[in-house]
């Protein structure tokens, strides 16, 4: 290697990077906002949680309601179907026409039949 | 010389920027990688929580400084001196020239540690002669004259060892 003067040898000095240090170890404040988005989360889990509460209440597991005492435009074949929340949840997004027959089927179980002319809710109905 | 880091995205960004120049100062200062290492981490660390650069007019030379300033404060902790570590890299060679890399290390070494942190501060750092004499408390030109001693020496003890080499 020729001998170089200060201005050459000072560049050839700076070809040499100094190594890197290792990444910081927190995380830093780009991904500081965690409070806000585990918030979200929370609220978005309720809300879920919510919804499926609601679908619990209109489609009840117990016993059907008794309805001896009115006619029910129901056939006697027709059997209540007992059906888990995710087998309800795939039947509605991959057979949209099975899954509105059920629903009214449900509907038909669980609510007092407006078919009959004895039927309170037709009864407030046409008041 | 101004604040150079306004278009930087706050401390991730001159943590990137200035890492590796601030990383090399920090192993001139007390050989050791590992202690090298948590100096730097622990400024960045401290800045983030304290948002200290808010007032500083040199932001740069600020970290230089607040490296140093970390090392030193261990250093009187520790009440010992350590030996600089031989084989640890300090640098990423050009076209993986690993042997210049050892004998750049070496050379650099083999300084006096004053004239070494000096060197670290204007070549690798890119800091002024009066920002490196404002950070080691020297004056301008004894920063200037130990640069110079000290290039001639690294230059010096290089070119032997090529030679020795060739």
């Amino acid at each position: 290697m020729p001998e170089p003067n200060d201005e050459q040898f000072e560049k050839y000095l700076k070809n040499f990077r100094p190594v890197d240090p290792e990444p910081l170890p927190v995380r830093t404040k780009k991904h500081a906002g965690g409070a806000s988005s585990r918030s979200a989360l929370a609220a978005c889990a309720v809300a879920c949680l919510a919804a499926v509460a609601l679908v619990m209440i209109v489609l009840p597991r117990g016993p059907k309601p008794d309805n001896t005492q009115e006619p029910s435009a129901i056939p006697n074949n027709a059997q209540h179907t007992e059906i888990s929340m995710p087998a309800l949840t795939n039947l509605a997004l991959d057979d949209h026409a099975a899954f509105d027959k059920f629903m009214t089927d449900e509907v038909q179980t669980q609510f007092p039949s407006m078919q009959s002319e004895q039927s309170a809710l037709r009864v407030l109905a046409q008041e | 010389m101004p604040p150079t880091d306004q278009s930087m995205p706050g401390i991730e960004g001159l943590y990137r920027q200035y890492g590796g120049p601030l990383l090399l100062f920090a192993i001139s200062i007390c050989g050791e990688s590992s202690r090298a290492q948590d100096a730097v981490h622990q400024v960045f660390l401290k800045l983030m929580e304290t948002d200290g650069l808010k007032n500083a007019l040199d932001t740069k030379a600020y970290l230089f400084a607040s490296v140093r300033n970390a090392l030193l404060n261990d250093q009187k902790s520790r009440q010992r001196h350590v030996a600089i570590e031989p084989d640890r890299l300090w640098f990423e060679p050009p076209d993986r020239d690993h042997a210049a890399e050892q004998n750049l290390r070496r050379a650099l070494q083999s300084l006096p540690d004053d004239q070494r942190q000096v060197v670290v501060l204007h070549i690798w750092g890119e800091l002024t002669f009066s920002q490196v004499a404002e950070i080691l408390s020297i004056s301008a030109n004894t920063a200037a004259s130990r640069y110079r001693y000290a290039l001639a020496k690294l230059r010096e003890a290089m070119l032997v060892k090529e030679n020795s080499n060739a």
